[in-house]
């Protein structure tokens, strides 16, 4: 196959491209996959987990892939935005590390979207079948589904069950399922949880990850060409606004690459698929996507630090259940709430029981089993940008993306209320509030981000048409959460991979 | 000369007062301190001071995200500090340490206790990243 155009070529393989490309070779596509990143075996998976369980490094994945073979970006006005530390710049992206959450989005979610959840709901229900998602449908604001959870959710905690969920009555505030995509019981090539609690690294191999489900998939057809750490600089577009090449670089030998094929499909992320079209945009001969780089967004994620009055035992590594209550405000700027029985920030609690001078670690055990952490997924407005950097250029010469994620009032006004939220569980819990999370370092950004380049149904209102292909370039399609003029609070992976696989769909139906 | 045993508690007493009122660092015993990190994690870590659970830990924490002492506190001065207080009184005695060194000290906790084989000695649950022989055992009740 190398030297013949591929019918299509995917840019990114984490799950949605991953997902994208599976479903095309199964429907006898053949397609060419090009990550920038290089693949993890099972034993350096191991020796990661060994090294998180005593503290040497490397013991992430990101921390396991060189400074070089990272993505580089610049942050301004971004208020120390932290994109990449939540990327995963390899085969499976991000999903190599995802906590795996994978809520629906509310039909409210969607105003934005130049479709409704009607539409999409048939394709989040696969999608929920292609992860494995393990939940309950006991949330009252969720919209009707036409199929039930592929598996139960699991079971709840000591903490969520003897103590949220009492509080949570006292307030009169649902406590949910909280969908993800960790079986619950055997499901296909994969085992059920096995409450190791360290989800990042997984263990057991439970948890959804792109590299060991849908990548392997794709790679045993005959039609897949699989291209890893080549970076793609830009596609190459005809004076009809047609792509004919990616241009690429093999980051291993830095011999220049052109890969050929009928369609292409930008999955590389928020960010990075938003600056692979501003680099192939500056050299078509078109006018500018009016759009692009336009209505930036992420979430924000703020943690508060507690102190039970009792042991609140321990957790799964991920939260079964959610508090959806705050999703849908007058104003918009919702958020979602989540407890874990469990230390985010040692150093809160240090700060705490070291207030008479004395650091004891004998005593200090009795404190430990004590703490919890919530934590508020808050949406952000689209008040950011994406351009290219005028100064700064990667190792190839090409400009960095420049990100700009200015607060707006309404930001502040949602902040406050989750942190108001936070303080009402803790106070309904009887809880000490060590930390509130707001305003302080516990105030992270998500990873999350969306609303670059935006569907819409025109090229006025967005950058790409209702089916991701892009305005004005004819065999483009982007499959990214930069697509996504809005999400609320809501993780957006199902979302993402419910659009992978209605993309597929069309894809596969269309003449060769 | 020989000691009586119960002279020697009697001395023992003594040295623990002395270091629990000037923080004093104890002088070199039979199981050796080790070097100045490896002292901090004994005085901080959940084992008893002399665990070998403890050089293990150190010997993989300083190769990996260890904080490191900021301009002007010295490791060299301020780990066998903490180790006597640790071993004289249970505790480290914050209180006698500069802004910087406390500041430090609490960096290096926070840290150390992130570590998921350090926190399970602390509490006594299973550590993160092993999987138990029950997995339903975090819908029971602790204890």
């Amino acid at each position: 196959m190398p030297g013949e155009a591929a019918d299509v070529c995917i840019v990114g393989a984490g799950p949605a491209g991953a997902v994208l490309a599976s479903k095309l070779v199964e429907a006898g596509r053949s397609v060419t996959l090009v990550e920038h990143g290089r693949a993890f075996s099972a034993e350096e998976r191991r020796t990661l987990l060994e090294n998180r369980r005593r503290g040497a490094e490397p013991s992430s994945h990101n921390h396991a892939i060189p400074e070089d073979a990272q993505i580089a970006y610049n942050p301004v006005e971004a208020s120390g935005y932290t994109y990449f530390q939540s990327r995963v710049p390899a085969l499976g992206g991000s999903s190599l590390h995802w906590s795996a959450h994978c809520p629906r989005p509310l039909p409210s979610d969607l105003r934005s979207f130049p479709f409704d959840y009607t539409a999409l709901e048939p394709w989040l229900g696969r999608a929920e079948t292609e992860l494995g998602v393990a939940g309950d449908a006991d949330d009252p604001l969720a919209a009707p589904r036409s199929t039930p959870f592929p598996m139960p959710a699991h079971p709840r905690s000591f903490f969520e069950r003897e103590l949220l969920a009492p509080a949570c009555k006292k307030l009169g505030w649902a406590l949910c399922s909280n969908p993800v995509a960790i079986p619950s019981r055997p499901f296909g090539e994969r085992v059920p949880c096995r409450a190791c609690r360290l989800c990042e690294l997984c263990p057991s191999g439970a948890r959804y990850s792109a590299d060991q489900i849908h990548i392997p998939r794709f790679a045993k057809s005959a039609n897949a060409r699989l291209l890893t750490e080549t970076r793609v600089r830009r596609l190459e577009l005809d004076r009809t606004g047609r792509a004919t090449h990616a241009l690429a670089v093999d980051r291993r030998t830095g011999s220049a690459l052109s890969i050929a094929a009928k369609r292409f499909v930008i999955a590389a992320g928020g960010v990075e698929s938003v600056r692979l079209l501003h680099l192939t945009e500056r050299t078509a001969k078109r006018p500018p996507l009016a759009q692009l780089g336009k209505g930036f967004g992420d979430d924000v994620m703020i943690a508060a630090q507690l102190l039970a009055e009792r042991d609140v035992g321990i957790g799964l590594g991920f939260a079964t259940t959610a508090i959806n209550h705050f999703r849908q405000r007058a104003e918009g700027g919702g958020f979602k709430l989540n407890a874990y029985p469990r230390l985010f920030d040692r150093k809160t609690l240090l700060q705490f029981v070291t207030r008479s001078g004395k650091l004891a670690p004998d005593s200090l055990g009795s404190d430990a089993k004590r703490a919890v952490t919530l934590v508020a997924l808050v949406e952000k407005d689209r008040t950011g940008t994406i351009e290219l950097d005028p100064a700064r250029r990667d190792a190839h010469g090409d400009p960095v993306a420049r990100i700009t994620l200015p607060f707006s009032e309404r930001d502040e006004r949602t902040l406050d209320a989750a942190a108001g939220a936070l303080r009402e569980l803790a106070a309904a819990l009887g809880a000490r509030v060590l930390e509130d999370g707001h305003r302080t370092a516990l105030r992270i950004w998500g990873a999350h981000p969306f609303g670059a380049a935006a569907l819409g149904r025109t090229e006025k209102d967005g950058v790409c048409d209702p089916h991701g292909r892009v305005f004005g370039m004819r065999n483009v399609h982007v499959l990214s959460s930069a697509t996504f003029p809005g999400l609320g609070a809501t993780n957006p992976t199902l979302t993402l991979v419910a659009l992978a696989l209605r993309m597929a769909e069309a894809l596969s139906g269309e003449k060769p | 000369m020989t000691l009586s045993r119960r002279a020697l508690l009697a001395s023992g007493v003594v040295v623990a007062a002395a270091c629990r009122e000037q923080s004093v660092p104890s002088p070199p015993d039979a199981e050796a301190p080790g070097p100045p990190f490896t002292q901090l994690v004994r005085a901080l870590g959940p084992w008893p001071p002399g665990s070998r659970d403890s050089l293990l830990i150190a010997e993989a924490f300083e190769r990996g995200l260890a904080p490191k002492p900021p301009a002007g506190v010295d490791l060299a001065s301020l780990a066998p500090r903490c180790l006597a207080s640790r071993r004289a009184v249970g505790a480290v005695d914050l209180a006698s340490l500069s802004e910087p060194e406390r500041a430090f000290v609490l960096d290096f906790a926070a840290a150390l206790y992130r570590i998921p084989d350090v926190l399970a000695a602390l509490t006594g649950a299973e550590p993160e990243g092993s999987c138990p022989a029950d997995p339903l055992a975090y819908t029971r009740a602790p204890g």
